[in-house]
């Protein structure tokens, strides 16, 4: 298992979903990877600190914590893994899943030959538009799309 | 190095083939997930008996296309024709399902549902007078949230409660497609309330989960109507 692998996994991920015009799914990414996670953390409090809270106010308005410890909710950086599931997971939660959605919907309107179609509002044009036979061409990729990815997945956490 | 050679490229290559359109247009999939929603409410509808029917603005069957709402709308506008399920159980007044409806609030202020269930002759009304569907008619309502890498901020479940008060309190539920561990502690405090932070079509047990709350209120409606 090599940090290296992860990084360029995800590196790689990222600038596909630049490239293809997904800009929108990277900047959340991103966001989420330089956010960071929570943890909660048991910190120890030393005199030393006490004594340099009390220093900032003049005069002392802090009162001395009862505890020399205390739990807090830390921030912490994703590993190289972490960051690298949160795109995979927007990948096959995005990209997959649309697909997905797409056939979940042509079956429930028990699509033959009509087409679906969104539109913005009162005065727009159609956004984007499909029919059974564009989802049809689409599942069989993805099947071999999410087969890659596991192995992806494997890969990195050899 | 224990990444497969050419697996990368293969990947890439792979998926940009499978690339839905609906992706890289303005909605950024938020369009397609409340559609997928509101086919999971109109399947909940049918497990528990009804006759589902899809109909256009003026009223007449969806023939060769069916428009759906990239953006919040009125329930009246006809530009766009857009459709909507009408959904019937025996001896019981027929209700309609739509996608990003407006519907005004308790306070009178327009609020958006992103999946609404709704009376039938409330629909017909505000079709006819061009008016907002009253709250107090709403069966049933979505809010969806799609986001793809981040974590759904605090505030959106904030504002979902807020919403509650204004739209009926009971059969509202909160449906996205990314954990958030401080959204659903919210919400777990809400016993009225129902969401699923992680609901998606790969994730099918949540998805099963949900219709059977969405089944629930139909029972629940069936129950009172007859």
């Amino acid at each position: 298992m090599a940090e290296s692998d992860a990084v360029e996994a995800y590196n790689i991920l990222v600038h596909w979903l630049i490239d293809n015009k997904l800009e929108w799914v990277a900047q959340q990414i991103e966001e989420e990877t330089s956010l960071g996670k929570t943890e909660p953390r048991r910190l120890s409090i030393s005199d030393s600190d006490i004594a340099a809270l009390q220093r900032v106010y003049d005069p002392p308005r802090i009162a001395p914590p009862k505890s020399q410890s205390a739990e807090f909710l830390v921030r912490v950086d994703y590993s190289p893994y972490e960051k690298f599931d949160i795109a995979l997971s927007a990948i096959r939660s995005v990209v997959i899943g649309a697909i997905k959605m797409q056939e979940a919907l042509a079956n429930t309107l028990d699509l033959d030959g009509q087409e679906i179609s969104f539109v913005p509002g009162e005065t727009g044009t159609i956004e984007h538009r499909y029919q059974r036979a564009d989802v049809e061409v689409r599942l069989s990729g993805i099947h071999e799309a999410e087969q890659l990815l596991s192995q992806l997945a494997n890969d990195v956490r050899k | 190095m224990t990444i497969s050679p050419g697996l990368l490229s293969a990947i890439q290559t792979t998926l940009t083939a499978t690339l839905s359109p609906n992706l890289t247009a303005g909605s950024k999939g938020d369009d397609l997930y409340e559609a997928y929603i509101w086919s999971v409410v109109l399947e909940a509808a049918r497990n528990k008996g009804a006759t589902v029917s899809f109909r256009n603005v003026l009223g007449q069957p969806v023939t060769g296309t069916f428009n759906f709402r990239t953006s919040p709308g009125e329930l009246w506008w006809r530009t766009n024709n857009y459709c909507h399920a009408e959904i019937s159980f025996a001896g019981c007044p027929p209700l309609e399902a739509h996608v990003g409806i407006y519907v005004a609030g308790r306070s009178k202020v327009r609020h958006e549902c992103d999946v609404a269930v709704l009376y039938k002759n409330e629909a017909d009304v505000c079709r006819s007078k061009q008016a907002l569907p009253r709250a107090s008619k709403v069966v049933l309502s979505v809010e969806a949230k799609y986001y793809a890498g981040s974590t759904l901020g605090l505030g959106l479940g904030r504002a979902f409660l807020g919403l509650c008060n204004e739209i009926q309190r009971n059969n509202r539920f909160f449906i996205a497609n990314s954990p958030s561990k401080s959204i659903a502690k919210l919400l777990s405090k809400h016993t009225n309330i129902g969401f699923d932070l992680d609901f998606t079509p790969s994730t099918p047990h949540n998805v099963d989960v949900m219709r059977g709350l969405f089944e629930k209120v139909f029972a629940g409606f069936i129950a009172q109507e007859t």
